[in-house]
């Protein structure tokens, strides 16, 4: 198409037709097997050594 | 302890047990596998997640599956019918009246209740009608537009001033 037909022509964006059905795959639609979820556990104290970490109850959830 | 939950969504039948605290976007998502309806806040505010209740439109991470028990659901899933666009998705299409599209899903379940109860709404009725759904890729204007065309095709029409009304307005 020359740039011409281009200019102030309408065009139909092709990612559309998935977007508006509900087909789009955004990162929060995606599964995979064995899929674990992530979170991060800050320490509640503003200075200290670790002397370790506890992940029991964090193994556990799986 | 689970809870039985029966409901019909977009027309097919559907039976699990679920938690009492499970939210229905959760279930139409995570459980029955329906990902187009988005979560864009988990606080209400968005409308990312708007489904039809019994024909209403409503946000579904503000009920219980639980409380859906029963009941009648539409997503954005069951808008085509038989392959065939809702003139709403074909006048967002259009109209583009989408960018990344994530809150396009409720954007159009909105739109949908709202042409229902309004069939001939003016521009501020559309910006009233959808003022529980967020737009962050900037453009509301389009999505006015799209509205405003749907209408004209679904049969309603008159009162619209026009498409210039529209872009005079600004977001």
């Amino acid at each position: 198409m020359a740039v011409s037909q281009l200019v102030g022509a309408k065009i139909h964006r092709r990612e559309d037709p998935r977007l508006i059905t509900g087909h789009g795959r955004y990162t929060d639609d995606l599964t995979r097997t064995g899929l674990v979820h992530l979170a991060v556990v800050r320490s509640p104290h503003a200075h200290a050594k670790i002397k370790s970490i506890g992940v029991e109850a964090a193994k556990k959830a799986r | 302890m689970k809870h039985k939950v029966a409901v019909t969504i977009n027309g097919r039948k559907h039976e699990h047990e679920v938690e009492a605290r499970l939210l229905l976007v959760h279930y139409l998502r995570d459980v029955v596998g329906l990902t187009g309806t988005h979560i864009g806040c988990d606080t209400s505010q968005c409308g990312a997640c708007t489904i039809h209740v019994e024909g209403k439109a409503i946000k579904s991470c503000t009920m219980f599956a639980v409380q859906a028990d029963g009941r009648n659901l539409t997503t954005i899933e069951g808008m085509a019918k038989e392959g065939k666009l809702h003139p709403i998705q074909q006048a967002f299409w259009d109209e583009h009246g989408l960018q990344c599209g994530y809150c396009t899903p409720g954007f159009i379940m909105a739109a949908a209740y709202l042409l229902e109860q309004n069939p001939n709404p003016t521009e501020d009725e559309i910006r009233r009608g959808l003022e529980g759904n967020l737009c962050r890729c900037t453009g509301y204007v389009n999505i006015v537009k799209s509205v405003q065309t749907a209408a004209k095709v679904m049969g309603g029409a008159s009162k619209t001033a026009g498409r210039s009304a529209v872009t005079a307005g600004g977001e």
